[in-house]
């Protein structure tokens, strides 16, 4: 009697997860098998296979331009958190000052801003000296993403080396430089990692900020996509798609074996 | 000290927003090749001591000279010291020998000779067998033999210990102890000993210095500290101690004679001491129970309490409401609770201290 | 002597700590904060003339838009939108987020890299794949008709209804994490515990397991509602173009009418209301977690 209506709870249980795993998933799943699919009008299931959709993407100027110009921006916008986000972390860490907090809330305040208002913000400055259009423009807008989460991975890096090792490399003889060089960059190599990785595909991906401030020649890949399927939903987009997917994952990847995706996702 | 190798004078750091300094005019004069401890309870700045020593954090005012040399400015990788933390702090990303050989890398030492040093080192530590572990298999007792060996390895002009035992377990602490002190003797090296643990300090130390609250109460040798302590904290701090505050009645042949509340006339071994009132201090292995024979000091109290310890028996006795804690080392079975028991000391077994 | 250099010892560490600061600062200020402050600014801005503008400093543009009643019509719709996704994204993520929560299978971790990851997928690859699925010919309207369900089409593109469906699924992992974040409270153990007294499944889930995790369940909801309100790509690609909301209008002030002083106090109103509902967040939090 108690373990029929245990056995029950857990099917029922067990169908509630899976049903909303698959509606999790569900677009993921379909772009990618459609991208694979014969027919030019998204049928699914597929009856027939073609990888024609891959051979025309690669033949397509408009896209080839956008990734272009989003894997550029994604490389320039990785280095560029990567130096500002690594020493402020250092200085957020391993220095006590007046006015800390407020400096840790100012570097994590950006994630809890709506990206249309900063897109907005980003197009009237970048506007008034010029930069809409192009890639300085880009990197700036960019950034203001992009920095809280590298801070915030370098951090949690940082936080997990004793400092001791770095003050034993001092009385050894080491410079600040070569103690930061020697000791502190290959410890705090796993944040890094999830830095940079997350660094560029929130560049890569980002679509909002970058409509109000892209111009020609300066056309990322997301925008493009974004304005494609304004106005047509076709098997090449889908094959695109899965190739920004592709990316995620690789990015996804990176960041779960160096941090956790859990631990650098979670707010707080 | 005239030949003071390591010399630190009039040495202060204040923090902003404390009132109190976390140390204050510390004045401390090493000799080469002597092993000192700074012994003290938490927050007594020993530590701080130790890390302005090491360059590691900037004295507000003071000065620290090694070898004449005032070094008070020096930054830290050019002090030529080695520290050893409680943490150990080994580089993890490291072997045990690249652990080991990097203060020599730094002093761009030629490679040969590295190699060399490095197993000298090792040796001398006596896990030469370990150098290409990594440094996460390393226990607890290694880690901390592999960091002084990394420590000795750059011969620095002074060895600074941090409480270097403090994360192992008791056994192991023991063993290190003696390891610590013969390779500090075998090389002769200036060391300074930052402790908590009186055992510790008193074991190894060829001079104690206690501090409380950022001054130093007292320097001098182990036994010195124990059997003459200068005040009352430092009688407290070291040892366990019977303290009794009295009214000086008189005084001759060296021997004062102390009103105590509830003990009667005390007397004891004393040089002459200004003032009317006086303290009194006697360890407890000093108090006989049941003495044999007469001593200078007679009295008679009740068993409050005894702990049986296995080689000594601790016993608290009430003697007219002052309580009087004694230790005897005999065998045989403990004293009960409210046994009446007679209790002494010579007047040679106690000691005035100086206020 | 050395008193002077010595302060400039610790003169040196803040320095230092300075300069360290600098590449990160500068880079925040002029991607961060400088461009909003120039958007509190432009929003004080007047108004003369289609993409014409007079340097002012008066409230006219928030008059504007407060006394505008389309406006008022876009801002309930968009918090209607806001609450109704909120619901259906905490409904459907929370089975998840309860079995990520206490499994110990050893596929947790895959299990939760698949419940986050879609957060690092593209927004608009996401919204094309719902496109994909919801469009008249598409594969649910198919799928519906073959099952002989329904006889004509549903509309579940270019109107709310697809752009609720889209969103809830967008702002799954949203919730998801926030949510795992917050379960940290119901352990397996108090459940048995409650079980072993005798309280069947459903008694168990209402009188335990629900209200402990409420916590994290207002933190998943405050998480998705404000990504929602201020959600852009999902409403004008889902939407097609009929459903306006905060954000959409935003950004057809900014760039089609070059309304800035319009588009600006928007934006300034919709920071506003970001403010008033943390706050509220923050109380309803601390009486949660205060009980």
């Amino acid at each position: 009697m108690r373990s029929l209506s245990e056995l029950i709870y857990r099917t029922l249980a067990g169908i509630v997860v899976v049903c909303s795993y698959l509606f999790l998933l569900a677009p993921l799943l379909v772009v990618f098998v459609l991208s694979f699919g014969a027919s030019p009008n998204l049928e699914f299931p597929p009856k027939d296979w073609t990888l024609r959709w891959y051979a025309d993407l690669a033949a397509n100027g408009e896209f080839l331009e956008g990734l272009r110009v989003s894997l550029l921006l994604g490389l320039i916008v990785t280095v560029v958190s990567l130096v500002a986000g690594v020493t402020a972390a250092l200085a957020l860490t391993r220095h006590r000052f007046r006015g800390r907090d407020a400096v840790i809330g100012l570097f994590t305040s950006p994630l809890l801003l709506p990206s249309v208002v900063l897109g907005l913000a980003l197009l009237l400055v970048l506007g008034q000296v010029g930069l809409v259009g192009t890639y300085p423009g880009l990197v700036v807008a960019h950034l203001g993403l992009t920095i809280p989460y590298v801070v915030r991975t370098v951090m949690m890096s940082l936080e997990a080396v004793d400092p001791s090792c770095e003050q034993a490399a001092r009385t050894l003889g080491a410079g600040p430089v070569t103690t930061f060089r020697r000791i502190t960059l290959p410890l705090i190599t796993p944040g890094l990692v999830a830095g940079a990785a997350l660094s560029f595909i929130i560049s890569f991906d980002e679509a909002v900020v970058s409509l109000f401030v892209v111009g020609t020649g300066t056309t990322t890949l997301p925008v493009v996509v974004f304005r494609y399927v304004s106005n047509n939903t076709d098997p090449q987009v889908a094959a695109l798609s899965v190739v920004l997917i592709v990316f995620s994952l690789a990015a996804v990847a990176l960041i779960e074996r160096a941090l956790g995706l859990k631990r650098v996702l979670s707010k707080g | 000290m005239e030949d003071a190798y390591l010399a630190l004078s009039k040495l202060t750091k204040t923090y902003p927003n404390q009132p109190r300094s976390a140390v204050h005019d510390v004045d401390i004069d090493v000799a080469r090749g002597e092993f000192i401890s700074l012994l003290g309870p938490s927050g007594c700045g020993k530590t701080t001591t130790l890390r302005m020593i090491a360059g590691l954090i900037a004295p507000t005012s003071g000065h620290i000279r090694v070898g004449g040399t005032d070094i008070t400015n020096r930054p830290v990788h050019k002090r030529d010291m080695g520290l050893v933390f409680q943490s150990y702090a080994l580089f993890p990303h490291m072997s045990v020998g690249e652990n080991v050989d990097f203060g020599l890398q730094m002093r761009r030492v030629a490679k040969s000779e590295r190699r060399r040093r490095v197993a000298d080192a090792l040796d001398m530590v006596h896990l030469a067998h370990l150098a290409n572990r990594r440094v996460s298999q390393l226990s607890g007792g290694q880690a901390q033999r592999i960091a002084l060996a990394r420590a000795l390895v750059v011969e620095p002009t002074v060895l600074l210990l941090d409480e270097p035992l403090s994360n192992l377990d008791a056994k192991l602490r023991e063993e290190l102890r003696v390891e610590i002190r013969r390779i500090q003797q075998e090389t002769g090296i200036t060391t300074v000993f930052v402790t908590h643990d009186q055992d510790e300090a008193l074991a190894m130390s060829d001079r104690l210095v206690v501090m409380s609250e950022g001054r130093v109460e007292q320097v001098g040798e182990p036994w010195a500290v124990y059997e003459t302590p200068e005040n009352r904290f430092v009688a407290d701090f070291i040892g366990r101690t019977n303290m009794f505050d009295g009214r000086v009645a008189g005084q001759s042949d060296g021997v004062l004679r102390l009103e105590v509340d509830g003990l009667g006339t005390l007397s004891v071994r004393a040089a002459r001491t200004g003032g009317a009132t006086a303290t009194v201090m006697v360890r407890p292995h000093r108090v006989r129970i049941d003495p044999a024979e007469r001593t200078a000091n007679e009295l008679k109290g009740r068993v409050v309490q005894s702990s049986y310890l296995g080689d000594v028996e601790s016993v608290v006795i009430d003697v007219n409401g002052t309580r009087v804690t004694a230790e005897r080392t005999h065998s045989g079975r403990p004293l009960t609770a409210g046994a009446t028991v007679a209790l002494g000391w010579g007047d040679a077994d106690a000691y005035v201290i100086p206020q | 002597m050395p008193t002077s250099s010595r302060s400039s010892e610790g003169g040196t560490r803040r320095a230092a700590a300075a300069a360290l600061l600098t590449p990160g600062l500068l880079a925040l200020g002029v991607s961060f904060v400088v461009p909003l402050v120039w958007l509190a600014r432009m929003s004080l801005n007047r108004t003369v003339g289609p993409a014409e503008l007079q340097p002012d400093v008066s409230l006219s543009s928030y008059v504007d838009v407060l006394t505008d009643g389309f406006m008022w019509e876009v801002a309930w719709h968009t918090l209607w939108l806001g609450v109704l996704v909120t619901v259906l994204a905490v409904a459907v993520s929370y089975p998840i987020a309860l079995f990520l929560a206490r499994t110990r299978s050893r596929l947790r971790g895959l299990l939760m890299a698949l419940a986050i990851a879609p957060l690092l997928t593209s927004s608009v690859v996401r919204t094309f794949g719902w496109l994909i699925l919801l469009s008249d010919d598409g594969i649910v309207n198919s799928a519906l008709s073959t099952l002989g369900i329904i006889g004509e089409p549903l509309t579940l593109t270019n109107n709310v209804t697809g752009v609720v469906i889209a969103l809830v699924e967008i702002m799954m992992p949203y919730a998801i994490l926030a949510m795992i974040a917050g379960f940290g409270r119901v352990s397996k153990d108090l459940e048995d515990a409650a079980g072993s007294l005798g309280a069947g499944r459903l008694r168990c889930f209402v009188r335990i397991t629900f209200p402990l995790s409420l916590p994290g369940v207002l933190t998943g909801a405050l998480m998705v509602f404000v990504l929602t309100v201020s959600a852009f790509i999902t409403p004008r690609l889902m939407g097609g173009g009929r459903v306006f909301v905060i954000a959409t209008e935003i950004y057809d002030q900014a760039t089609t009418t070059l309304d800035w002083p319009r588009a600006s106090a928007l934006a300034v109103l919709l920071l506003l209301l970001f403010g008033v509902f943390l706050v509220l967040y923050q109380r309803l939090f601390r009486m949660v977690e205060g009980r």
